[in-house]
């Protein structure tokens, strides 16, 4: 498939999935970016916003395997990545896959888990693979996780550190859909609409497809201007006063990737500084890490990457 | 183009230079300043008075020099200086019965001592070379070369305009791009294509759209269609539909042109110029034309409605000025104000009624029509010893003196009455009225001919007099530059050290009141209806329209602040308790190490000798210091409680009373 072809088919499934995720276009947008970038996504939002069904919907529509965690304070690495049992029947060890093993991954509320369950799934999500008993067992492609948390409650949590969320591709803010959208859902549910039937949703892309546009990204031209314009944008995020540790050079590579994987989106062959500018928050905004001074000032890192923004010259500006 | 433009110039500027000189010669009359005496200071000029005799043979002595070589051609300085150096350099030289006026004779001293001060220095000058037989008369040849000078003038002109129409067409309205002929220059090395990029802060829409044209003809298209694209931009800026800085994508301008009609032009002008900018796609002829074709109505739509809005604007100023400007434009009074005042005299206008003059007030000009009670008032003022100029006639007036302005078309030189020949002032006018003196009184004084009609004449009236000109034009900015109309006006109107005031139609015009302004202004109603919309919104909202605030002051907060908003996160995160266990088990071991340095003590003990420091009861003390324990002891357990913060506020305040932490 050429590029066009395969800018239709992310608009194709966008489309379909939001069919079902009404007022959302935005997010499934992001979230196939994402998945196309070969990265993994934080959502961060309240409950009952449609993340669970987003991601059940895309696997359907993509025609990938889906699984989910709900992250408790309990919960065991072995939870994740699986455990070797022993088969009395067979009367030997076996491994038994976790939940890990999988193309679309779930992990709702993964702040509720210790830092070492954490620390078992990101171990999967940067190396592609999961080591059990010395025995290291790669993942399916495309692998994606896409983590939830609530950005409410604080009590019984344990946050992730700025090194795991450095992981994260992506983590994108989940807002309340607008009033028509919202009137849409409770349309689309008098309708007879079941969020746990999503069978009348159809398969308009394969994991081959997934991994095509993976490896398309490479094709995507980016000019020595679009590359200096990303190191001084991430540049700035460090020298900014009110951020104490800005983004590392693992955002680079994601903002460059992404911004890839945007133009795939719009169809083009290489990159403009539109596509980095308008990820520049998803990429960047869990990666700083602020002083405290403006913390209390109510400066949140959203702040901080628009000013850089506005301080970063787009190269071969008109002004 | 250039060079057109700049040989149309010259041959303008050549035109004009010939047709002056043709124009230059009016008459047969050898130049004034060629008998002109080499010295008119005004140290010379008194020592002519008593002297006249002994001067005379000197001033014929005296080579012909140019003393007017540093004076504008046609300037008031020239006015001035050409009657100054006629061959009867002085009034009271010349005419003993001009000498015997007192009015004249003074005068001309004090232009020459003021108007000129320079007079002497400008006699001795280089001579000039003198004027050629050819243009010193006023003959047929040089009649007619300024005739064709003028037709020329005016064909360059017209040629001139229309240039520059064609080429702005060219440029903007029906403009198409051919691509040059000649083949394409080799790409020019990454160094040399930042040379020659167009300049990144360039926002003047013209200079854009002239240097992506220029880019295009020499074969840069990458350069011309990142050009077009900058002109685009900043057009839309211009028309206010853009907010552009070098931190804006394109993505941004499409945003905010989303609702626009230009959103579809723009689109494509961006997806184009990025494929080629970032894309790596060629540039070239075809591509240059199609953004050419849709940018072009962008640019001219904006360029058009500037253009207009500043036609629109420039207008309205020219007319308000020329309507409302007394001072300024041709018809304006500003250089007789001027002249008079370097004469010493104060010109003002007056803005207070007329019932109270000043007794500094010498003369009152008229300008424009009064009403009645006016006339009485300024025929007062005449009858008790003031000057009266009036230039227009009014019923009252003519009334009280019988003189009336007849309605007479003339237009030309006017001429001097007898007695005033030998002054040789050259007077002309574009008058509309004569004067028409019809009882003659012995008090009676003509300065002036229109035909055989007074143009200029004076008649006393009581104990003062009124001077009048026969049209408001001969006083008017445009006239005085004419001949030695300035001179003239200034000899009759100046008076030492005293004060001219102009009545017109502002006099008695000012406010006693603020209301009375707002009423004259023409404000009372928009201030009804203000006052009436704040009446309505205050009955609406209630008196206040809004909260008093104090300004907002950043400033960097106490280290007690960010405690004390620590401790709000810890109650809204319901771990109070949790604050209370660390904190206040760090509390108590500093007022350990404070009070009993040497060996550790327990709580009770503690609390002893807190109680000592403090001077604080010994069981509320006690009490304190055991929640603090207690919070550290069962911190998994116990639920969060409000008093957790209070208690650790109290702690810490006695940690303060006992000599602090450190």
């Amino acid at each position: 498939m050429n590029l066009e072809q395969l800018s239709s088919e992310l608009r194709r499934i966008e489309t379909e999935v939001s069919r079902v995720l009404v007022g959302q276009e935005s997010l499934v947008e992001h979230v196939l970016v994402g998945l196309v970038a070969r990265g993994h996504v934080l959502i961060e939002g309240v409950p009952g916003l449609g993340k669970t069904l987003l991601v059940r919907a895309l696997a359907r529509v993509l025609g990938l395997s889906f699984r989910r965690i709900q992250f408790t304070p309990d919960l065991m690495p072995s939870d994740i990545t699986g455990s070797t049992l022993y088969s009395q029947k067979l009367g030997e060890f076996s491994f038994v896959p976790g939940p890990v093993f999988t193309e679309l991954l779930l992990a709702d509320e993964v702040n509720r888990a210790p830092a070492k369950t954490q620390s078992a799934l990101l171990e999967a999500m940067q190396e592609r693979s999961v080591t059990t008993d010395g025995i290291t067992r790669p993942l399916s492609e495309p692998f994606l996780v896409l983590a939830t948390q609530n950005p409410i409650e604080s009590q019984g949590t344990y946050p992730l550190p700025e090194a795991q969320l450095d992981r994260f591709l992506l983590k994108l803010e989940v807002g309340h859909p607008s009033q028509a959208a919202e009137a849409q859902i409770l349309l689309n549910y008098v309708a007879g609409f079941d969020p746990g039937e999503l069978s009348h949703l159809a398969q308009v892309s394969s994991q081959a497809a997934i991994v095509e546009m993976q490896r398309a990204l490479g094709h995507i031209r980016i000019a020595r201007e679009i590359i200096d314009y990303v190191t001084d944008i991430v540049r700035r995020t460090r020298t900014h006063p009110s951020v104490s540790l800005g983004a590392s050079p693992r955002a680079s590579i994601g903002l460059l990737n992404v911004a890839r994987a945007h133009a795939l989106w719009e169809g083009r062959d290489f990159v403009i500084p539109d596509d980095v500018k308008s990820y520049a928050h998803a990429v960047l905004r869990h990666r700083l890490q602020l002083q405290p001074d403006a913390e209390l000032e109510g400066i949140t890192a959203d702040h901080c990457v628009d000013a850089v923004l506005r301080d970063a010259v787009v190269p071969k500006t008109s002004a | 183009m250039a060079g057109l433009k700049c040989s149309a110039m010259l041959a303008l500027f050549a035109v004009l230079s010939l047709s002056s000189l043709a124009r230059g010669a009016p008459n047969d009359d050898p130049p004034a300043w060629q008998s002109l005496p080499p010295a008119a200071s005004g140290d010379s000029v008194q020592a002519e008075e008593g002297d006249e005799d002994d001067d005379e043979p000197n001033d014929e002595d005296e080579a012909p020099t140019n003393p007017f070589a540093s004076v504008p051609a046609d300037g008031v300085e020239s006015s001035l200086s050409r009657a100054l150096s006629g061959p009867d350099a002085s009034f009271c030289k010349a005419q003993a019965a001009v000498r015997d006026d007192p009015l004249l004779c003074s005068l001309s001293k004090l232009s020459v001592r003021q108007r000129c001060p320079g007079l002497r220095q400008a006699c001795t000058n280089k001579p000039v070379e003198s004027r050629s037989s050819l243009f010193g008369a006023d003959s047929l040849l040089s009649q007619g070369l300024g005739a064709v000078s003028s037709l020329v003038f005016w064909l360059l002109l017209a040629a001139l305009v229309i240039a520059v129409a064609l080429a702005l067409r060219r440029v903007l309205v029906g403009a198409q791009f051919i691509a040059p002929e000649t083949a394409k220059r080799p790409s020019p090395k990454s160094s040399d294509a930042a040379a020659i990029a167009p300049h990144v802060a360039e926002t003047d829409v013209a200079r854009l759209w002239s240097l992506a044209e220029q880019s295009a003809l020499s074969a840069r298209f990458e350069d011309a269609v990142a050009a077009l694209q900058a002109a685009m931009i900043h057009a839309l800026r211009m028309a206010g539909k853009l907010h552009v800085s070098p931190a804006q994508t394109n993505g941004d301008y499409l945003r905010a042109l989303r609702s626009d009609e230009s959103y579809g032009a723009a689109r494509d002008v961006f997806r184009s110029v990025e494929a080629v900018q970032f894309g790596g796609a060629p540039a070239s002829a075809d591509l240059y034309r199609k953004l050419f074709e849709r940018v072009q109505p962008i640019v001219v739509r904006v360029l058009s409605v500037l253009f207009l809005c500043a036609f629109c604007f420039g207008a309205s100023a020219c007319s308000n000025s020329l309507s409302f400007g007394p001072e300024g434009g041709g018809h304006g009074l500003g250089v007789l104000t001027q002249l008079l005042r370097d004469q010493q005299v104060t010109v003002r206008r007056r803005i207070r009624p007329l019932s109270e003059l000043e007794p500094d007030v010498y003369a009152i000009m008229v300008v424009g029509e009064q009403p009645s009670e006016a006339w009485t008032k300024l025929l007062e003022f005449a009858a008790d010893g003031g000057t009266l100029i009036v230039t227009e006639s009014g019923e009252e007036l003519a009334k009280a003196t019988n003189v009336h302005y007849s309605a007479e078309s003339y237009q030309g030189r006017l001429s001097l009455p007898v007695g005033f020949e030998p002054t040789q002032l050259e007077l002309s006018a574009v008058t509309r009225h004569a004067l028409d003196l019809r009882t003659s009184v012995q008090s009676e004084r003509t300065y002036a001919m229109a035909g055989k009609r007074p143009y200029v004449a004076e008649r006393s009236y009581g104990d003062g007099r009124v001077l009048y000109f026969g049209d408001d034009e001969f006083l008017s900015n445009a006239s005085l530059s004419v001949g030695d109309n300035a001179f003239f006006a200034v000899s009759l109107l100046s008076g030492n050290g005293s004060t001219l005031e102009l009545v017109g139609p502002w006099t008695g015009g000012g406010a006693s009141s603020t209301f009375s302004s707002l009423y004259k202004a023409g404000l009372g109603a928009l201030v009804a209806q203000l006052a009436l919309l704040a009446v309505l919104f205050g009955w609406h909202g209630g008196t206040a329209f809004g909260l008093r605030r104090d300004p907002i002051f950043v400033r960097r907060r106490a280290f007690r602040d960010h405690v004390l908003a620590l401790g709000e996160n810890y109650r809204r995160a319901r771990a109070t308790r949790f604050a209370l266990a660390t904190y206040g088990s760090w509390l108590i071991e500093r007022l350990r190490e404070r009070l009993s340095p040497q060996q550790p003590i327990g709580l009770i003990e503690l609390a002893s000798r807190m109680a000592v420091r403090v001077e604080l009861p010994e069981p509320e003390l006690v009490l304190l210091l055991t929640e603090a324990r207690e919070a550290q002891d069962d911190l998994a357990s116990a639920r969060p409680s409000p008093n957790d913060l209070i208690t650790l506020e109290k702690l810490e305040n006695m940690t303060l009373r006992a000599g602090g932490s450190k």
